[in-house]
């Protein structure tokens, strides 16, 4: 009973998830794919999620400066992997059927890099990378579900 | 434009004691992850973490393992999304360690691994493994609980790695028979007992 009262805590962010999902189309998405330079933050949200789906990346870690006083993870080196290996027509339905229980401690870490950045949000996004920034509130609701299922997991096992 | 100078272990731990007001050398979990600008090299200055037991690291560009002496009690060593090609230098915390994170760097062999008695968790996801071989060396780490390989060689080249009782699985259980979880998805006892006998189909 105590693991159901806490998968219940879970919930909000299961909800969170799927509303920044159904908030994209996959419209926005082939546009945004199609973009040789998209804003900066659109490229650092598609890193992040990169980071969560495991996939291949540029190993140098590379800082910029697109706003004055605001220096960020540089994501433009990645930004051809992305739009060609990850925004498939598939995109939105694979991150609809993300296995979610596969995150791990150390992609919750990798993606608190992208997630410290002060424009790294709904709000944030809006400005400039309207089109993904459902996928802000997607990434930190995948991180929480996976903090408040690594509680609940081994009382469901007991 | 020049290069700015990497941010050193001791302006990273400084940085940490600003931003959190603690004192590092007794905090229990140290995060010195996505310094700007990176940092190259693990330093002397990681020895004061007398109190650590999560050391992170990780998101920079270190190239090197450095010794870790004086980290008496640390248990999660956090290197991921660096530069690093071998597991040099963990013998200072080869008593202690239980999980070492390691996704995204440029290690090829596993060599230095098997001291790691402790060990419960290993994540080496996009890394440069290319020899199902190399798992020997995790063989006899009998706590061994968790591995990732996603995105090595050897997975990317296996068809559909993560399908229950695919022969990528299989091999890597009939080395590693104690894992419970590859890759995220739970061992089942089935795939473990035909890992067991299993024998890779000879190439025509």
């Amino acid at each position: 009973i105590e693991a159901e009262e806490d998968l219940k805590a879970a919930q909000p962010a299961m909800d969170a998830a799927l509303e920044a999902l159904n908030s994209i189309d996959q419209k926005s998405i082939q546009n945004t794919k199609a973009l040789k330079n998209p804003p900066d933050l659109v490229k650092r949200i598609l890193d992040a999620v990169l980071v969560l789906r495991q996939y291949p990346m540029s190993k140098k870690v590379a800082w910029h400066e697109p706003k004055k006083g605001q220096v960020v993870i540089d994501a433009s080196e990645n930004w051809k992997n992305v739009s060609m290996a990850m925004m498939g027509d598939n995109f939105l339905n694979a991150l609809l059927s993300f296995p979610k229980e596969q995150i791990n401690d150390e992609t919750c870490e990798f993606l608190d890099a992208y997630l410290d950045a002060p424009d790294f949000n709904y709000e944030g996004a809006m400005k400039s990378a309207q089109a993904v920034a459902g996928l802000c509130n997607w990434c930190e609701a995948m991180k929480t579900y996976h903090f408040v299922a690594k509680v609940v997991d081994p009382k469901m096992r007991a | 434009m020049a290069t700015p100078k990497p941010t050193t272990c001791k302006e990273a731990i400084k940085k940490f004691e600003t931003a959190k007001g603690v004192k590092a050398a007794e905090e229990v979990k140290v995060l010195l992850y996505a310094q700007v600008p990176p940092i190259e090299k693990m330093d002397a200055a990681l020895q004061t973490l007398t109190a650590c037991e999560h050391l992170s690291l990780s998101t920079n560009n270190i190239e090197k393992i450095q010794p870790l002496t004086g980290l008496e009690n640390l248990k999660i060593l956090s290197l991921g999304k660096n530069l690093i090609k071998k597991l040099d230098n963990l013998d200072g915390v080869a008593e202690t360690l239980e999980e070492l994170w390691i996704s995204y760097n440029l290690v090829e062999k596993l060599k230095g691994v098997q001291q790691l008695t402790k060990l419960r968790v290993l994540y080496a996801s996009n890394n440069r493994i290319e020899d199902f071989d190399e798992l020997n060396k995790l063989t006899e780490l009998s706590k061994l609980e968790e591995l990732l390989l996603v995105g090595n060689p050897i997975f990317t080249e296996a068809e559909e790695p993560n399908a229950e009782g695919s022969d990528y699985r299989l091999m890597v259980l009939k080395r590693v028979p104690q894992l419970m979880k590859l890759d995220g998805i739970p061992v089942t006892s089935e795939e473990r007992e035909k890992a067991a006998t299993f024998e890779p189909a000879p190439e025509e």
